[in-house]
């Protein structure tokens, strides 16, 4: 493992308490350049799980992408339903080889 | 003269030739190469909770979350892409045949970088046609094509030619490097060849939010939407593009029509008033070019409509604009009766339907809807 790169990555999607249909669904991709290019993506699914993840050699961080859940109806732009791209998470220098988050807590608007 | 406007759409052939698909939300996240994910238009959300509208090569966008209610929320809702629920809602409007262009699609043009925007199109190419292949007689897809990088085009075209599009549209204009430049000679040559009619879709090519704060939303609309259709108009038919590819077919999408009588107008008066100036000399005026060419789609322009001796009845097209806010549906019906009062029969048939299959292709059926007959 190289400095500042956990093993493994464990997330919690949060929402469990609302219905399937209710829940965001999110697309996360590990980030492989300071620059922001993405490498694999790691999760495709909706909230309410909580979820383990191998973190490949070349992964620096991760970006996670949310888009809206099966029953909301997208009106705010024209443009339809797209995806709300959470700040980048850069692995710390000093990660432990397992890295925990809620990533609820990583929107903006539930800080 | 209004005695035709009870006629139902139910007895025309009725073909909207400018309808839309709201694509899968992740649809360019899931298909795109990755080296260009991380440019894919996006939302963010700032440390205030504000939104913003990230767009290559726009300026962000404050996004403001309102609410919709009635047919304004039926709209929101509408232009799936699931093919059962797409003829119900077309066969609701009237609908017999429907051209789609893309939703949030519409951005594919807005990076400066060629190889992001032929990237863009090249994932709504792949999965338009993948999606409507098993409807295309009656909803035909169009394949996007990015012109700046004139090379990468003609192979994109060659290419979905080869999966079986039937039409292909391009953004309205392109930064410094107008339609008129005879770099783009071997793209209209590829099109040509391919026998395929190609159009330019408003809101595409320039940023169509572009204007803010008072009377926004409508500048963005009438000045940075509907009149760049000039555009694309005035450079092909002036320059000798069309003299020279008299085979080329085009169409403007979504500008409406009633500027295009005035812009065929002042064309000819600039080609014969300005004779000197104007290279290459032209056997024909503009406005002839146009007249064998060109076509432009419409859905609510009674102002347009009174125009048409002007411009040639067999160059318009109607199109319902589904499932936009601006277009005419789930009440084609109303707005036909309401702007069409005044076309004989046969007006109204050619502009709701013969038109557009003949330029399209579109199968008519064997026996024809005869509007006398079902009202005898």
């Amino acid at each position: 493992m190289s400095a500042g790169r956990p093993e493994t990555l464990r997330l919690d999607w949060g929402e469990t308490e609302k219905a399937p249909a209710d829940r965001k669904r999110w697309l996360g991709a590990w980030l492989v350049s300071q620059e922001g290019e993405e490498g694999d993506y790691f999760y495709d699914g909706p909230g309410g799980r909580q979820t383990t993840h191998r973190v490949p050699p070349e992964a620096i961080g991760f970006r996670l992408r949310w888009y809206p859940s099966e029953n909301e109806v997208s009106v705010n732009l024209e443009l339809g339903p797209m995806a709300s791209v959470v700040d980048d998470y850069f692995f710390a220098e000093q990660a432990g080889p397992e890295l925990t988050l809620a990533v609820l807590e990583l929107l903006p608007e539930q800080r | 003269m209004s005695t035709l406007s009870a006629i139902p759409m139910q007895d025309y052939f009725v073909v909207s030739a400018d309808c839309h698909v709201l694509e899968p939300p992740d649809l360019w996240e899931k298909r795109i190469e990755a080296k260009f994910r991380h440019r894919i238009p996006r939302l963010t959300v700032d440390a205030n909770g504000r939104k913003w509208l990230v767009v290559e090569g726009q300026e962000k966008k404050r996004i403001r979350d309102f609410t919709l209610s009635g047919e304004d929320l039926e709209r929101a809702k509408g232009g799936s892409f699931d093919l059962e629920r797409r003829q119900q809602d077309l066969t609701r409007d009237g609908i017999n045949a429907e051209v789609i262009y893309p939703n949030r699609g519409l951005l594919m043009w807005t990076s400066p970088d060629p190889a992001m925007q032929t990237a863009m199109c090249r994932v709504w190419n792949d999965w338009a046609i993948e999606v409507f292949s098993p409807t295309q007689k009656y909803s035909l897809p169009t394949a996007a094509i990015a012109p700046q990088d004139v090379d990468a085009a003609v192979q994109e075209v060659q290419r979905v030619a080869k999966l079986g599009y039937k039409t292909v549209f391009l953004p309205v204009t392109v930064p410094d490097q107008p339609y008129n430049l005879t770099l783009y000679d071997p793209l209209w040559a590829a099109i040509q060849e391919t026998g395929i009619p190609m159009s330019f879709h408003v809101g595409t090519g320039k940023d169509p939010r572009t204007a803010s704060g008072n009377g926004g939303a409508i500048i963005n609309y009438v000045v940075h939407a509907l009149s760049t259709a000039i555009d694309p108009v005035v450079h092909l038919c002036a320059s000798g593009v069309l003299e020279r590819f008299p085979s080329l077919k085009f169409v403007t999408v979504e500008a409406g029509i009633g500027w295009l009588a005035w812009t065929l107008w002042v064309m000819d008066e600039g080609f014969h008033k300005h004779h000197f100036w104007i290279a290459p000399k032209l056997p024909m005026p503009p406005s002839e070019y146009f007249r064998r060419q060109g076509y432009a789609t419409f859905q609510d322009d009674p102002v347009g409509l009174e125009t048409r001796k002007w411009i040639g009845i067999d160059r318009l097209l109607w199109g319902d604009d589904y499932p936009h806010h601006e277009g005419t549906w789930p009440r084609s019906q109303e707005a036909i009766d309401r702007t069409m009062g005044d076309l004989t029969e046969s007006e109204r048939r050619q502009v709701l339907g013969l038109n557009a299959a003949q330029l399209y292709g579109f199968e008519l059926p064997a026996v024809q809807p005869d509007a006398e007959e079902s009202r005898a």
